[in-house]
């Protein structure tokens, strides 16, 4: 019968593809789930710093006092961006020893955007919390460590895909959302694996292919520079990196020419992979929560600050933008974060049971004498 | 038939084979209305947060309901 041997192949297509990447989806799963509530643990964990009470409407200084103020508390070192919290008249510069920031080795100061005064300064240090986030990104690898769970995710998606074929037979004498409790607990298990893996399909194969996309970040980031920078440094060859220009006449020239965009950061000259060594760039994003997530870098001549470039981000990042949201689940509020949590728990459960059904079937074709269980098993 | 299921796995022969349309009519209808709570809280906020989350705790309801179902009928 070609039909079941179809169904036999898919079949196992779903037991070796969840084999491969069963155990990096459970870490995922575990790690994804303290990570979910990543801002309330961080919350809890560390003291907000919160801008002092002042009268209504006290004016902001320039920014280009927060960077002189972050100069002052550290001389010497490089300045490398400066964050414009949206909520609180709160500014954060980070500093770094180095030119090119190695990882964890920058300072990041906390200002208040009235009065430039240091607020709090947190030093290089890794929490529980940035430890749990590279398990979960990299397994502590670096790029390699991302684009092999990249990998594991799209065997994950080949799973799931087989799956949903395989669901087809086991049910097809049952009614939806069977559970034969009275039955061995393989059975239960398999009808609990079947309706538990069938229901959270949209989200597990929507949070399983963004993290993919999410994995791609680097490169692509890496690929849109590659292509945009070479152009505009064209005319500044062999310059060594700008000085910083003022960031505020650039903050206040990209808002006059773009009124509907908000300010998020700014990232100084620098020849890091972030940024240009002759502009700022002014990350901006829209005032909706879709185009809140769609960030928009404009890049300001850092050595006459007045030519904006307003670069056309490409599709592929645009993609990337958008499945961000979509695999933290940090776009609906708390809520949307606890419905997150507890289809993980279901996922992990799926996983389990199905790990379980393979340890059992295996275990029952071994155990049993080869005539008896043969038959029983074919029958029908 | 399917040599890796025993016979145990389907306890009512006698029923009719059911068609991929029955078998996934209700599962496509959950995976739609999980897609559309996916997509909503990214337009908006406030109503559109509220459906999102009336969405996706579909498939949390539907597990619960019939692990309880399951565990009541005997």
């Amino acid at each position: 019968m070609v039909q079941a041997r179809t169904i036999r192949l898919w079949s196992r297509v779903h037991t070796w593809t969840s084999l491969v990447c069963m155990l990096f989806l459970l870490m995922l799963c575990v790690t994804g789930l303290p990570l979910v509530f990543h801002d309330e643990i961080d919350d809890l964990l560390e003291d907000e710093i919160a801008a002092p009470a002042m009268p209504e409407g006290t004016p902001r200084l320039s920014l280009d006092r927060m960077i002189a103020a972050a100069q002052a508390r550290f001389p010497g070192q490089y300045v490398l961006l400066l964050n414009l919290k949206q909520t609180e008249p709160l500014v954060t510069v980070a500093v770094s020893p180095t030119a090119i920031p190695a990882p964890g080795n920058f300072h990041r100061l906390t200002l208040d955007a009235r009065t430039a005064d240091v607020l709090g300064e947190e030093a290089p240090h890794q929490g529980v919390m940035d430890i749990v986030l590279r398990i979960h990104k990299d397994m502590f690898a670096g790029l390699p460590g991302e684009l092999f769970l990249g990998a594991m995710g799209l065997v994950f998606a080949v799973s799931i895909i087989s799956g949903i074929v395989v669901y087809w037979p086991f049910m097809r004498r049952l009614d939806f959302g069977t559970i034969r409790r009275r039955s061995s607990p393989r059975v239960k298990w398999l009808d609990t694996h079947n309706l538990l893996g069938i229901v959270t399909v949209t989200w597990t194969m929507v949070v399983g292919l963004t993290g993919m996309i999410n994995t791609l970040a680097t490169p692509l980031f890496d690929l849109w520079r590659a292509q945009l920078i070479p152009v505009l440094l064209a005319p500044h060859l062999g310059k060594p990196v700008a000085p910083i220009p003022s960031v505020q006449a650039a903050v206040e020239l990209v808002r006059s020419r773009f009124p509907d965009r908000l300010v998020t950061s700014v990232t100084m000259p620098t020849s890091a992979r972030f940024g240009s060594p002759q502009h700022l760039v002014v990350w901006t994003k829209g005032a909706t929560p879709f185009t809140a997530r769609m960030l928009q870098p404009m890049l300001v001549d850092a050595n006459d600050g007045k030519t904006i470039v307003a670069p056309e981000v490409p599709w592929y990042l645009k993609t990337l933008q958008v499945s961000r949201p979509l695999h933290f689940g940090d776009y609906g509020g708390l809520p949307l974060k606890i419905v997150w949590a507890v289809l993980d728990v279901m996922t992990i459960i799926v996983l389990v049971s199905g790990i379980y059904l393979w340890a059992a079937r295996r275990s029952s074709v071994r155990g049993k004498p080869l005539g008896a269980g043969r038959t029983e098993a074919v029958g029908v | 038939m399917l040599p890796s299921v025993p016979k145990a796995d389907f306890p009512n022969p006698a029923r009719h084979h059911r068609s991929a349309w029955d078998v996934f009519r209700v599962p496509l209808l959950v995976g739609l209305v999980c897609a559309a709570g996916l997509g909503l809280a990214l337009v908006g906020d406030g109503i559109w947060d509220g459906l999102s989350w009336l969405a996706l705790s579909l498939p949390v309801a539907l597990a619960a309901f019939y692990w309880r179902r399951a565990g009541r009928s005997h």
